[in-house]
């Protein structure tokens, strides 16, 4: 009897130590997975960046111990409980354990629980989505008194099929987003047709744009850079030539632009997929069909569709 | 034990379906068998499952370099719209009604389908509206190319104004599914509440049977919302309303809604039947129970129950107010909880088992090896300020393909091969399962792992070309479609070989445990007919001293033919 | 069929279930979830009102009450006369029968004129439709 219960606990003290040792192992690769996770991520150029990722990472670290937990699990059984050939008996049979059960019921229960709460903190530290106003389509868009505190805009974003224009305070149009780094820039995000998004990765944020809605939006550049903006939601044909840079500048250059680029004469914005549509009449017009893209852009600023980004 | 001894060559069935000649004609008429139906519906959907494959594969070919070289932009669109739905609606939608047609009637030992006709109908429709759907790529204009979403007002923008357009063709072609769906739901659920053998009460039926029924009820629910969403869009689309449409006064937004009301379920609707495939065949290839039955079979309503409340994370950047986006993170979590008690209990089932790694089972492990990881870029993808960033990129194309592909097509092709026998009366070749199970599982891993890094650096879904930074993901993409591409040729000639020439299947050449497998390979006309079992317990009992019928010895004689 | 091999007594009672005789509970359950069609009508048209920034939208005036009113009358109560029809049905009155029957199928007439008159008003076209009956007639 008692060599019995010494064996038992002999077992039992290998199977704890290879169980801790397991756990272990576990937790360190977790942890290096989160660490690793932020550079799967664009560079970090908003003040919804640090946050974002700090989620990511700490999901990525959750997700890598329980993924890591149960398909090791798995390959534990797999390689210890193969049947041999030919053997065709029964396993233990065991029908369930209720206290197992509860556990495995209640922990992620909790679990889910401490994500949830972590990601609503977040979400009302960012802010960034402002109000959204219905407004008569093809009207002229509304003013939208926003409440939140900003340092700059608004800016209006107009989004087409396929091409982006933005209108500043004092009347500059521009194809390229120019913004002046850690400052809060307010938007009116306007679209003229379908559904956009504007997408910018670096920023890790996205704001569907909808049609008959006026949606204003806020954000912190944080980093100084050149960065796509990318339209995120299918708008058509052309969807995936729908993309433009954001410049963040220092203060000082923003403002100076600002001021160079009211004098310049209106011309020609970027428009991409206007010069494809153009490629494709002049082969036959051949492919399915497609609503005409809108007309180039009048701007004061054209940008350049070859300027590098950083990401 | 000497009850499963058997000769192979004595249990040759003559004729297995007495009220039809057994010959192939009966596939190819307006059959009202069940088992006829639901080899009708896995044939038919795996024909476009290659359809959609090799769609998918032409859009790999496009992907596979930075930009758009390889079709018109417009012709990409429609190929992935296409994908989309054929794979959706063409595949997966009619190869579960497959299964659950097969399986449901043995499984609960009734003779057929509560109303076999309707069920027949049912199916018929899938092939008229294939026909609808393929038909429209040869209308003006092309095919829907405003992805499977279809939402307004780029579905309604029709650019060359014609009444009959390829978007109008989906909207038809998509009722007329949802029709069928309908028709089979309401089928299946009655035949699960009122035709149950004897003594089967809800805490003893399969798993299997349990996540149909939560599947349908599902369906039941969800489905006419988005009937009622297409309905609005199609007189948006063709009589000029302003449902949807922005310059009469319509909300685009709202379609949103309707869509992913349905939608959203529809997944589980897809997966539930999978997560009883898994909860079937965990237990027969690891001589174990299933562990916590009682868990698991309640966890398949907690899923669907939920499932209704969380369709709002696909819209958490269109301008939702923070309060609705923190409630449905939080209700879409929630599913974690009961999915994961499913996961526990799967995995305790293995614990100590003595597992059998047949092509079944590896497709089984696969499969949730797979879903574990879907599963978890679910949880990140339901957290705001992560899906923010990741939503409508490739790693949402990722995620959805772990899920659909990786879990959901796995399970489909576990079920296959393991009822393959059952069903046709023959046995499949091993070694050509191994080899389609490898091919399967790299081709997979390496066309959906990559492409979460892809989406996690900002690369948004849909596009038909790309910034050069998000090459190496994509060629490895590629690479891994076509080598899935290459996996289904071992498949298909497993299928085709071994049902034409195979062996001649035992009754339960598995070992397993059910009211299907007391009935010889392959089952009689009407199952049991006039002499059904009665259960006594739920078909898990391996090792453990529990009858499972009544008078169990008779019925394997039965089926061995020996009486 | 249980000739050639008796050693094996029956130690059960032979069950069997109904093949027939579901009908109740499958279009109970049709029923409830076809209903979700007409709610997700409702929620449409409430939506679009509470968020609409003018009601009605532009080019609508009103809705018209009286003519929708008087169409669901005749329809809910054309099932109840339905219902007294096949009780005399039932009591092999077919004259009685006949004679509501017919009742119901003027009601049911009437509706679908009603139908006619109150979608040939709508604004926007039908005769799209008209033109796709055309084609699909030449198809």
């Amino acid at each position: 009897m008692n060599t019995k219960i010494r064996r038992l606990k002999k077992k039992n003290f290998s199977s704890i130590i290879i169980i801790i040792i397991a756990v272990v192992l576990n937790v360190v690769v977790s942890l290096l997975m989160g660490y690793w996770s932020y550079s799967w991520l664009p560079i970090q150029a908003s003040e919804a960046a640090h946050y974002v990722d700090n989620l990511f990472a700490f999901e990525t670290t959750i997700g890598t111990f329980i993924f890591l937990g149960c398909t090791g699990t798995m390959a534990w059984i797999l390689v210890f409980n193969r049947a041999p050939k030919y053997d065709e008996s029964n396993g233990e049979p065991l029908e369930g354990n209720l206290k197992l059960e509860i556990i495995w019921t209640i922990v992620p229960l909790i679990l889910v629980l401490g994500i949830s709460t972590y990601s609503t903190s977040v979400n009302y530290k960012l802010e960034n989505l402002g109000s959204k106003i219905k407004y008569d389509f093809g009207a002229e868009v509304p003013f939208v008194e926003e409440k939140k505190v900003f340092d700059y805009g608004p800016i209006d974003v107009i989004s087409r099929q396929w091409n982006w224009e933005f209108v500043y305070p004092n009347g500059i149009h521009s194809s390229e987003l120019h913004l002046p780094v850690d400052k809060r820039s307010n938007f009116r995000l306007i679209t003229e047709d379908v559904i956009h998004s504007f997408y910018v990765p670096a920023f890790r944020l996205k704001q569907d744009i909808i049609p008959g809605s006026v949606i204003t939006y806020s954000l912190t550049p944080t980093k100084e850079g050149v960065f796509r903006l990318r339209d995120a939601m299918f708008s058509g044909a052309y969807f995936s030539e729908n993309q433009t840079n954001v410049i963040v500048e220092s203060e000082e250059i923003f403002y100076k632009w600002i001021k160079e680029t009211v004098k310049k004469e209106p011309q020609n914005g970027l428009n991409p997929a206007g010069r494809l549509y153009e490629k494709r009449l002049r082969n036959g017009n051949r492919g399915w069909a497609t609503v005409k893209p809108a007309p180039d852009p009048k701007v004061n600023e054209v940008g350049s569709e070859a300027r590098l980004h950083d990401s | 034990m000497t009850i499963f001894n058997y000769d192979p060559r004595l249990v040759k069935t003559k004729n297995s379906y007495p009220k039809g000649p057994n010959d192939w004609k009966r596939f190819f008429s307006f059959n009202t068998d069940a088992k006829v139906i639901g080899i009708q519906y896995i044939v038919t959907a795996l024909f476009f499952l290659l359809i959609g494959g090799l769609l998918g594969m032409l859009i790999r070919g496009e992907l596979i370099t930075p930009p758009s070289d390889l079709f018109d932009p417009t012709v990409y669109n429609g190929l992935y719209t296409m994908h989309g739905t054929i794979m959706l609606f063409l595949f997966l939608f009619p190869i579960l009604s497959g299964l659950t047609n097969l399986l449901v009637p043995p499984m609960i030992g009734a003779p057929d389908m509560a109303f076999p006709k309707l069920n027949a109908l049912a199916f018929w429709l899938v092939p008229i509206f294939s026909i609808i759907l393929l038909l429209s790529f040869f209308v003006p204009g092309g095919p829907a190319s405003s992805g499977w979403w279809s939402y307004p007002p780029i579905s309604i923008q029709n650019p060359l104004g014609k009444i009959i357009n390829g978007e109008m063709l989906w909207i038809i072609a998509i009722s007329l599914s949802g029709i069928s769906s309908i028709i089979g739901a309401v089928n299946f659920v009655t035949t699960i509440i009122r035709m149950r053998a004897p003594g089967m009460g809800f805490f003893k039926m399969p798993i299997f049977i349990w996540t149909v029924l939560a599947a349908q009820l599902l369906q039941l629910l969800g489905l006419p919302a988005l009937t009622g969403g297409a309905i609005m869009l199609f007189f948006d689309l063709t009589f000029g309303t302003s449902f949807f449409r922005v310059e009469g006064g319509g909300d685009p937004v709202l379609f949103q809604h309707f869509f992913w009301f349905y939608s959203h379920p529809a997944v589980y609707v897809m997966v539930l039947p999978v997560f009883g495939i898994f909860s079937e065949l965990f237990p027969v290839y690891s001589r174990k129970p299933l562990f916590g039955y009682k868990f698991v079979a309640v966890a398949s309503f907690g899923i669907t129950i939920l499932s209704l409340v969380v369709w709002v994370h696909h819209m958490f950047y269109t301008g939702t107010p923070m309060w609705m986006r923190n409630l449905f993170m939080f209700t879409t979590m929630l599913i974690a909880v009961p999915t994961g008690v499913k996961v526990f209990a799967w995995i305790a089932t293995l614990w100590g088992g003595n597992i059998r790694l047949s092509t079944p089972m590896l497709f089984c492990l696969g499969g949730l090896f797979n879903f574990i990881f879907g599963g978890i870029t679910g949880v990140m993808l339901a957290t705001v300020p992560v899906d923010i960033h990741v939503g409508n990129t490739y790693f949402v194309v990722a995620h959805f393909h772990y899920i659909i592909f990786n879990t959901i097509a796995f399970g489909i092709f576990a079920a296959i091969y393991h009822w393959f026998p059952k069903f046709t009366g023959k046995m499949f070749y091993e070694g050509l399962g191994k080899v389609h199970f490898a091919l399967t599982f790299i081709g997979a891993t390496l066309n959906w792992l990559p492409l979460h890094w892809a989406g996690l650096l900002g690369m948004p879904r849909r596009v038909a070309s790309y910034d050069p930074e998000f090459a190496i993901w994509n060629v490895l993409a590629s690479i891994g479609a076509f080598i899935l591409g290459v996996a289904s040729i071992p498949f298909i000639l497993n299928m085709v070989s071994s049902w034409v020439r195979g062996k001649s299947a035992p009754p339960n050449p598995w070992k397993a445990i059910g009211l299907e497998w007391l009935l010889p390979s392959p089952p009689p006309h009407e199952n049991f007919e006039e002499d059904i079992p009665t259960v006594l317990n739920e078909p898990y009992c391996y090792g453990l001293d529990k009858p499972f019928v009544e008078d169990e010895q008779f019925y394997i004689e039965k089926s061995l033919k020996k009486i | 069929m249980l000739t050639e091999n008796q050693n094996l007594s029956l130690n059960h009672k032979p069950g069997h279930i109904k093949h027939d005789g579901h009908n109740m509970t499958g279009f109970i359950i049709f029923l409830c979830s076809e209903s979700i069609i007409f709610f997700a009508f409702f929620v449409g048209y409430s939506v679009l009102k509470i968020s609409a920034p003018v009601w009605y939208p532009t080019g609508i005036n009103g809705i018209d009450i009286k003519m929708p009113l008087i169409n669901t009358v005749i329809l809910v109560s054309s099932s109840f006369v339905i219902y007294f029809a096949e009780k005399y049905l039932h009591k092999k009155n077919l004259w009685g029968f006949r004679i509501i029957w017919f009742i119901t199928m003027m009601m049911g007439s009437y509706f679908v004129y009603g139908q006619y008159v109150e979608w040939s008003e709508l604004t926007f076209s039908l005769q799209v439709f008209f033109q796709v009956a055309q084609v699909l007639v030449m198809v």
